[in-house]
Formats: structure tokens, C-alpha cells, sequence
């Protein structure tokens, strides 16, 4: 199935090589829970950040229960400071 | 050591200009720059005096580490009582004007008095003289430069445009084209003593430490722990605009929204990516004075654009559109057209304005216009619909120059909505336009606006963290108290408040901060110096009127709940949150600061006001 992800800020870098700007559409077995597609985007374990799941904000503990479903956007960004 | 011990005071009555020793008691308490400005106003000036008046004083002020190699070591802050407010203004520049400043051997310039006639301050290291400006008052900071700057390139200079000459209550103070000290009305407060411009050139240089060799590596390797430079680089402070949207915290709309549905066409990547010409907004990304991190944006508006097809002195690069810009100009509007808000946004620089508070003011007028409290007649036949680019350009224009209906933008939102008798439709706190950021997904934020010092405003506490993880008040307070003293600190060395989210934590601060100035400084006491920042700050607010029911937020967001993001269904508890961060602040419940903590703090008790 295929899911939307967004990495704002400098979360950028994690994005998979068919990433534009700061999104990709990623193919990924149904299942795949939110803390095993972090890993996939080799996103590292002690980094900081927000994740949005369809516009929701999730907490750190849910990333090992919750599994996105076909079509649905993940939001990742840094705790960055205004300007 | 990068104190210069000097002050230059400037007395624009008797046109005399003096120097004088900086007070090294004063130095080791408030450090520089906002504390250290802050300071000599309180002490000088009557915070009940008007803001237009010759009573107040118009200070520069330089911070310690202003005019070293410690990376963004130019930032200078311009301290008086704010036009737009009645409070204590503190707005900050970068640019490479303050650098020179500090060159030139002063740590501050005093400003006080009035003028009769338009003069500009020429500075020379210690060759200082008041000139007359006739030739360029009514210029613009642009055309002004360049007529200053003729006979002397190298002349850093910092000017008001029209906008602070017609006393515009949003005017700024532009050094080098398009940095700017933008908010609070500094440039009106500057503009009604009649300076037009300082024009300094600094050559003196300064010294750091006994062993200048020591303090170069120690520079190299704290600014080698700046890491974390590359979104800000990239992406400019724009990058922003995508998270808020998605959180829903961009207020849009005049805050009736919170997300953008049209951001992508004003976000980060709309600025790098070609129009339907083949035309990319953006140019080049800048740094100012000894920055490493180049957050500045250089841009180029579509020459094809309505905006400036017939203008050809607009066809050229200059400063482009911050976070903030493209929020007030863009989203806070509904404006979806960049180039339009670049456009906008270039006018702000050239003729002196704090595209915050116009975009906020406009905000306001749109709504107004479509509710049906202004007409046609009022706004001189412009139709102020929000999304309108034409709308945003013209009024933008009338503003910049004093005319039509841009006089009644030019005195802000709440002095226009209370004179159509609709308050409430101004976004603002003590006057001043909000940020970039909505208070009620982001509940910390909406308590740092109203226990903001100088008005609504997203650089004077940093809970950005917090409220990205959590919509719950639990520890908000704390974490605007303890991060508003950490600021008030960082504003007050010289350095800009991105290399916090760069890389650099307190203890790289302290270890700047004791590389160039006497004493030791540790992390509990350039917190204490924040926090006694922030309550001297309060009492010149106090004594100028500015109390617990000016700690407010506007109707919309304590009542009116956010209809979509993650703060769907919430207002601002602000009303649960301030009693907790008085408690912490030491403060009483009326919102005065116990006699226990100024003491505590070494602020003189004087709460009869």
C-alpha cells in the first residue's frame, strides 16, 4: 500500500531517494507500525521531533501500536524555533 | 575586553553630542544590549512620558559580543518607549550597523530630546556631528543610503523611510537595506525627533581578551558547534510556514482560520520553484555580520508581475520574505500570490515599515471591509476582500506613503478597529499585531503573547517545543517563564536567538560570554540577568500604565475555538495559566512583582503605581 510522508525542517534528508522538496509517496506492506516506518526512513531513535498522522498529533508511546492505513499522511518535523 | 566603555549621548534639543563613561555597575547586571538599553531608559526617561514626546529617549545599543567573531556577533536592539504600544520597546537588527557601531568604540548611543529640523548623526570612531537632512527627508531608506553613502562606501547606516517621518505607529528603523530593528514603532519614535539617519563608520576595533590568539580558537571552536545550520540555510525561516500549516497554528485569515488551504503557494519551496515564466523568487540566501547560518532570504519578484511591470527600480534583488513576512503578508491576508507579498514585503523595507503589524492591520481592515463596517467610501474605493494581491499592493503603497486610506492603516489595528468601534477584530496585545503563531493550538505561545513585555510577539519566550508535543497547559507557564529570561539574556550579548536552534545551548553562552567580559558567568547567573531583565521591564510598564489587564488576549482566541488542526475545539486558557506564571514569576496576583523578588533580584521596590 502506499502512504504520504512529509519531513519538514531538516528532517528533509531522511527522505527516500523518489523524495521532492520535502515529500514522497512510500510503498509499504499493511501493518508496517509507525515506529517500523521510522526505521525504514532511518530516521534515528534519539532524534527529536513531532509526528502528525493524518493532521493528529501522536505521541512517542503510540508509534509501536499504531498502523497507518493506504493513503494516509505522515508529518514529521523538528521542535525548530520561530522566526 | 568587548565592552567599550563608552557612550555616546546625543541631545537633538541642543544639538550637542557628547561621550561619556558606560556604568560597569550597570554592565555586570544587565550585560548589553536589551538589558543594558533597558536599563538607561528606566533610569533616564519617565515611563508615563508620551512617545512621541521629547522625554522619551531613542537608545542603540550594542551587546558585548556585538563585533566579534562569535558566530551572529552583529546584532544591535533599539530601546524606547514603543509608538505602537506605550510599552517598553526592544526591537532587534542585524545587518552589519551595529557591528560598526561598536567599531566606531561605543557600546550605546542615547538618542534624546528633539530636533526642529531634519539632521542626520554622522559617526566617525570618535568624530561624531549632527548634519542637516533636508536633502534626504522625505526619501526613502533606499534612495537615502545611497545619497548618504555618495562620497563614503564603506558608511554602515540605520534610517527611518516616510513611514517613520509621518509617524506611521508601525515605522521601523532599516539598517543596510533590509535588516531591520522592525517592531513597536521605533522608527516613529525616531521619526518625531526628526533623525533621519545615522551613518557610522567604526575602524577603532576592539579587544577581546588579554591574549587575542586564545580567544580566536575559543570563537572557532564554539562556533563549530553550530550543527544544525543547514535547514535555516535552505530554507530560510520559511521553512516554518509548513509545520504551523500542518499543525494548525498558521493564523490566516485574521486568525478566523488557522491553517492556509493556498500556503503551498507561499511556502519555502514556492520561493525555489519556477513560475509559469520560468521566474524563481529566490535569488540567493544572506548572512549578516559574522553569521554562519545565512538564514536571509535575496529575492527577485516576476518583472511580468502586476505589481511591478511599470516599475523597473523593483526588477532588481533585495530582501525577501521571512516566515513572518509571508504570514502577515501572505496567510494573515489570504493572499496566495508570492510575488505580490514579496512586493508588499520589499515596500516594508524601502520605506520603513514592520510588515508584522501592516499585515496585521490590513488583516483587520479585510475583515472589517467584509463584514461590512468599512465600505468602499472609507477605503477610497480599493476593495479590501481577503486573497485580494491587488488589495494587499495598493494599500501597502498608500500606507508607505501616508495617503488615502493608508493613514488609517498606519495607526495599527487596535487604534483603526477601536475607531470603528470593533475592538475585538484586532489581533494584537498592547497594541502590537500578533506573530506568526495561533494561541490556540499552540497554548504556551498564546501565554507568551500576553505576558509578552512589548506587545504580541514570538521572539520573547520560546515554547515552541513544548507546544508542538502537547496542547495541554501542564507546564506551559513554566517553561515561558524560565525560556523569556533565557532570551531576555540571549538578547542582551549581541547574538542572534537562531544560533539556539542552531546548535548552541546555555553553556556555550557562558563560555562566549566569559571569553570577553569580566566576572564569571554561569548559567544561574545569566538566567538571574534575564529574569532581571524582564521584571525592569515590567516596571517601566507598570509605571507607564501597562498592567495585569493589558496581559490579555484578544476575544477570538479566549472564545472562539480553533476549527481545524490539532488545536480543533480549543481556546487559549489563558485565564488558567497566568496565575500559575505570575506565581512563578515572584509577581502578586495583581501582577506586580513582589517586593521579595525585586530584592531578590536587586530592582529597586517601588509599587505605588
Amino acid at each position: 500500500m502506499q502512504i504520504s510522508i512529509k519531513l519538514l525542517g531538516e528532517l528533509h534528508q531522511y527522505l527516500p531517494a523518489n523524495g521532492e522538496f520535502n515529500q514522497s509517496k512510500l510503498n509499504i506492506p499493511t501493518g508496517l507500525t509507525l515506529q517500523k516506518i521510522l526505521s525504514q526512513l532511518k530516521v534515528p531513535d534519539d532524534l527529536d521531533f513531532i509526528l502528525l498522522l493524518n493532521g493528529s498529533l501522536m505521541q512517542e508511546q503510540e508509534y509501536v501500536n499504531i498502523t497507518p492505513k493506504s493513503g494516509d499522511e505522515i508529518i514529521i518535523f523538528p521542535p525548530i524555533k520561530g522566526g | 575586553m568587548s565592552w567599550q566603555r563608552l557612550i555616546l549621548r546625543v541631545n537633538l534639543t541642543t544639538q550637542k553630542c557628547h561621550i561619556e563613561s558606560l556604568n560597569m555597575d550597570w554592565a555586570q547586571q544587565y550585560l548589553g544590549q536589551r538589558g543594558l538599553g533597558s536599563k538607561y531608559l528606566f533610569e533616564e526617561m519617565d515611563p508615563a512620558a508620551g512617545a512621541l514626546s521629547a522625554e522619551n529617549k531613542l537608545i542603540f545599543a550594542t551587546g558585548p559580543l556585538t563585533g566579534t567573531m562569535a558566530s551572529t556577533g552583529g546584532r544591535y536592539s533599539v530601546i524606547t518607549k514603543g509608538a505602537l504600544t506605550g510599552a517598553i520597546a526592544c526591537s532587534n537588527s542585524g545587518g552589519k550597523f551595529g557591528a560598526e557601531l561598536k567599531l566606531a568604540g561605543f557600546d550605546l548611543l542615547i538618542i534624546e530630546g528633539q530636533s526642529t529640523r531634519p539632521v542626520y548623526l554622522s559617526i566617525e570612531n570618535e568624530i561624531v556631528e549632527l548634519r542637516d537632512a533636508s536633502h534626504v527627508w522625505g526619501k526613502t531608506v533606499w534612495d537615502t543610503e545611497i545619497l548618504l553613502s555618495a562620497d563614503d562606501s564603506l558608511l554602515k547606516i540605520a534610517s527611518i523611510g516616510p513611514a517613520g517621518e509621518n509617524l506611521c505607529r508601525f515605522a521601523c528603523v532599516v539598517n543596510d537595506r533590509h535588516r531591520a530593528a522592525g517592531r513597536s514603532g521605533v522608527g516613529a519614535v525616531m521619526g518625531a525627533k526628526k533623525l533621519k539617519a545615522i551613518a557610522v563608520r567604526g575602524t577603532r576595533g576592539m579587544l577581546c581578551d588579554d591574549n587575542s590568539h586564545a580567544c580566536k580558537e575559543i570563537f572557532q571552536s564554539i562556533n563549530n558547534r553550530l550543527t544544525n545550520q543547514q535547514g535555516y540555510r535552505r530554507n530560510g525561516t520559511l521553512a516554518m510556514m509548513d509545520i504551523t500549516n500542518s499543525f494548525g497554528s498558521l493564523p490566516t485569515r485574521n486568525n478566523q482560520q488557522v491553517q492556509f488551504e493556498q500556503a503551498a503557494k507561499i511556502n519555502a519551496e514556492a520561493m525555489q520553484t519556477p513560475n509559469r515564466n520560468g521566474h524563481t523568487n529566490l535569488v540567493t540566501n544572506a548572512a549578516c555580520f559574522a553569521c554562519t547560518i545565512g538564514c536571509g532570504r535575496i529575492c527577485k519578484i516576476d518583472p511580468a508581475h502586476f505589481s511591478i511591470k511599470d516599475k523597473p527600480q523593483y526588477h532588481g534583488a533585495s530582501g525577501g520574505l521571512e516566515y513572518e513576512t509571508a504570514y502577515a503578508l501572505g496567510a494573515a491576508c489570504g493572499v496566495a500570490d508570492i510575488d505580490a507579498s514579496t512586493y508588499a514585503g520589499f515596500l516594508c523595507n524601502e520605506y520603513g515599515m514592520d510588515p508584522i503589524s501592516l499585515g496585521g492591520t490590513i488583516a483587520a481592515a479585510m475583515e472589517m471591509f467584509e463584514t461590512g463596517i468599512l465600505s468602499d467610501t472609507d477605503t477610497g474605493g480599493i476593495k479590501l476582500e481577503f486573497g485580494s494581491a491587488e488589495a494587499l499592493c495598493e494599500i501597502t503603497e498608500l500606507t508607505a506613503k501616508g495617503e488615502g486610506f493608508g493613514q488609517q492603516i498606519a495607526m495599527g489595528s487596535k487604534l483603526l478597529t477601536k475607531k470603528y468601534d470593533c475592538p475585538e477584530l484586532s489581533m494584537s496585545v498592547k497594541g502590537q499585531e500578533f506573530a506568526a503563531y495561533d494561541g490556540r493550538s499552540m497554548q504556551g505561545m498564546g501565554l507568551a503573547y500576553a505576558t509578552s513585555n512589548r506587545g504580541a510577539c514570538h521572539l520573547r519566550a520560546a515554547p515552541y517545543g513544548h507546544d508542538f508535543k502537547s496542547t495541554d497547559i501542564q507546564g506551559k507557564a513554566e517553561v515561558v517563564k524560565i525560556s523569556q529570561d533565557e532570551v531576555a539574556f540571549i538578547d542582551s550579548t549581541g547574538l542572534c536567538l537562531f544560533t539556539g536552534g542552531s546548535g548552541w545551548s546555555l553553556s556555550d553562552y557562558c563560555e562566549l560570554i566569559n571569553t570577553v567580559c569580566e566576572g564569571v558567568w554561569n548559567e544561574q547567573r545569566v538566567i538571574e540577568t534575564g529574569e532581571r531583565i524582564w521584571n525592569l521591564e515590567r516596571q517601566f510598564n507598570l509605571q507607564a500604565g501597562l498592567g495585569k489587564k493589558h496581559d490579555t488576549l484578544p476575544r477570538r482566541i479566549l472564545e472562539e475555538p480553533a476549527k481545524s488542526g490539532v488545536g480543533k475545539g480549543l481556546v487559549n486558557k489563558l485565564g488558567e495559566m497566568l496565575p500559575e506564571y505570575y506565581r512563578l514569576r515572584g509577581w502578586e496576583e495583581d501582577g506586580r512583582p513582589s517586593e521579595e523578588t525585586l530584592k531578590r533580584l536587586g530592582l529597586k521596590y517601588a509599587n505605588q503605581y
